[in-house]
């Protein structure tokens, strides 16, 4: 996985696919509710303000109640297929949450809040979710209709073990070995604690650090 | 992929001429018109019409719906149904925030006609 914003990045070696068979998520509406609409309807030129997919199930506890990505076993990735309908909504990724998402040469922003034209993406999105580390969606409606909304999941969740070697790391960016590449949206520098408690490391291994540029 | 969206409406019965309220499964209300997001296209595919005789105008505006032009017209002559399956869709793309389209109709005596079709919601190429 390559993070821009640190020119870094984290390599797995997956040992297992835990969910085998059963990779289908179906959400349903969004999880937001607008004053004085049905749950899940984002109302016509409206944002739903930032919001995380969150389980119904309160017997969870509470961080994975309130998003459902959110785990903390470093042994464990999910790597999700995110299907918001319908097609016309426009969705704004923060990562990690709260970040105002930044994209292009480092100094470009959007603002989700206000239903921007840039940095948008449309019904299909695709995320590895690593422990500890929260993201978040903003949806906007551009459209004049109030639209109901339907979310499904396709979601893989891994068994995984983090590669620290440098050569093997090197070998990897560089596709010498069988790899498969995910970049995240993380574009914007960030502190985070999240790496210090999955893997006991400040930031993903540097690409100038492991010989990869 | 992009969004086939089911819309139909009907005449209110009592007016010759009139703007469809047309409702989908994807709407939580009706609405008179239909805006495009800026940087989509609305490919408008199928039009099935029945009931008494009518003619289903297709319309867009860029300007927010102050003015409106007519695409195309589809007639159906007399009482009963007629299926339109195009070949080529009607296109209307957003380069703006004010592109909206509607159905209006136009009858020679009033009467109950209801119009269903199918947009096709697409990146603008």
């Amino acid at each position: 996985m390559y993070f821009p914003c640190f020119n870094g990045i984290l390599c797995y070696k997956v040992i297992s696919r835990r969910n085998k068979g059963f990779e289908d998520l179906v959400y349903g509406p969004l999880p937001y509710t607008a004053s004085g609409h049905a749950a899940g309807v984002v109302p016509a030129s409206s944002t739903t303000g930032e919001y995380k997919f969150h389980w119904i199930d309160t017997r969870r506890k509470d961080h994975e109640y309130t998003n459902m990505f959110y785990f903390e076993d470093s042994d464990t990735l999910l790597h999700v297929f995110m299907t918001i309908k319908p097609f016309m909504l426009r969705n704004y990724i923060h990562y990690p949450e709260t970040l105002t998402p930044l994209s292009y040469v480092k100094d470009v922003t959007n603002t989700p809040e206000t239903g921007d034209d840039f940095g948008l993406f449309r019904e299909n999105y695709e995320i590895v979710c690593i422990p500890f580390l929260e993201w978040s969606l903003e949806t906007y409606n551009k459209t004049n209709i109030d639209l109901n909304t339907f979310v499904k999941f396709t979601y893989a969740e891994y068994e995984v073990e983090l590669i620290q070697d440098t050569e093997t790391m090197r070998k990897l960016w560089l596709e010498q070995l069988p790899v498969k590449k995910v970049t995240l949206p993380a574009y914007s520098p960030f502190r985070s604690n999240a790496f210090r408690r999955a893997y006991d490391i400040d930031y993903p291994f540097s690409l100038e650090t492991i010989g990869g540029v | 992929m992009p969004d086939m969206i089911p819309i139909y409406g009907e005449t209110d019965g009592s007016s010759t001429t009139g703007t469809f309220d047309l409702d989908s499964e994807w709407f939580e209300n009706a609405v008179s018109s239909i805006k495009i997001d800026k940087g989509l296209s609305a490919k408008l595919w199928i039009f099935e019409i029945a009931g008494k005789a009518v003619d289903v105008i297709v319309q867009y505006s860029t300007d927010g719906g102050s003015s409106w032009s007519t695409l195309k017209r589809i007639s159906l002559p007399s009482d009963g149904s007629i299926d339109i399956d195009h070949r080529k869709p009607i296109i209307v793309t957003a380069k703006n925030d004010n592109t909206y389209i509607r159905l209006t109709w136009s009858q020679s005596t009033a009467g109950v006609s209801g119009v269903s079709g199918v947009i096709e919601f697409d990146n603008a190429r």
